[in-house]
């Protein structure tokens, strides 16, 4: 299983990449915006899921999350973010988003919404 | 803060949510209120980095969080199990995110006001006072965390109509 995670934070790409790589996770490619996301993205070949922050320079992930569904691409993608409002989540179901996952979090929340969008094949 | 009784007290219930929340779910630790003030334009600060979260809307202003370089090791510590005795990259990303978390937390909870919030800035500016503009009274909250003092401050007012 390869995952795209997107976040302008080193800190949280570590957090989240450690939690991942800790579960059912082979590969974990990082980005640091939603252009960067792109670039390493491309056809979107061997991923499996696309986890992406919100608020971010250059490329925010509503937008990124636009871009990977107008090309086509149909896997699932999950928001890591701080907006929970009603309007927000609604843009982002729009645009494309499967999951959410609030910040702050720990690793029994991550492991469920991963469990939504990604089941653990072994477990199946 | 030039705020109404009501939505101060919603604005420092947010916050003290928020930061218990942060803290506990990521760094396993939960924190002691030890202190709350109102200042008038300024706020002494003892601590060596502060990140600073922009709000705009309904309530316009700032909220920063001040902590000594102690209190960032241990905090990036807890977060990432990363140890250095330098305000490195790493350690400022920490205290940024803290920020984003804490901030972004204490927004979802004031659900009674339409609010965007920036990009977190962190300023490694070392032990200075943070002035804010006239006619912001602003309020600061102590916490204690590890043995060292974490400082919440709220510069924020109320949208007025144009």
């Amino acid at each position: 299983m390869k995952v795209l995670l997107v976040d302008d934070s080193g800190v949280m790409r570590k957090i989240i990449a450690r939690s991942l790589n800790s579960l059912w996770i082979d590969e974990v490619i990082e980005a640091a915006d939603g252009v960067e996301a792109l670039e390493v993205f491309k056809d979107g070949e061997g991923f499996d899921l696309v986890l992406t922050d919100w608020n971010m320079p250059r490329m925010n992930g509503l937008e990124l999350v636009q871009a990977i569904r107008a090309a086509g691409h149909k896997l699932p993608i999950m928001m890591v973010t701080t907006e929970t409002e009603k309007e927000q989540v609604v843009k982002a179901i729009q645009a494309g988003v499967n999951d959410y996952l609030v910040k702050p979090f720990d690793q029994d929340m991550l492991t469920m919404k991963l469990e939504r969008v990604l089941p653990n094949p072994q477990s199946a | 803060m030039t705020l109404c009784t009501d939505t101060e007290t919603a604005v420092i219930e947010s916050i003290d949510e928020s930061i218990n929340e942060v803290f506990e779910m990521m760094a396993g630790s939960a924190l002691n209120r030890i202190e709350l003030e109102i200042s008038e334009g300024q706020t002494e600060s003892k601590n060596d980095i502060t990140v600073v979260m922009g709000l705009t809307g309904e309530l316009q202003g700032s909220l920063s969080l001040s902590m000594s370089r102690d209190g960032a090791f241990a905090w990036t510590k807890a977060l990432i199990d990363h140890e250095t005795s330098e305000l490195d990259q790493t350690v400022i990303d920490a205290v940024g995110e803290m920020g984003n978390m804490v901030v972004g937390g204490a927004k979802r909870r004031l659900t009674d006001f339409v609010l965007t919030m920036s990009l977190p800035s962190v300023i490694h500016a070392g032990k200075d006072d943070i002035v804010f503009p006239t006619g912001s009274e602003p309020l600061a909250i102590n916490y204690d965390y590890e043995g060292t003092v974490l400082a919440v401050m709220i510069a924020l007012q109320r949208k007025t109509a144009l």
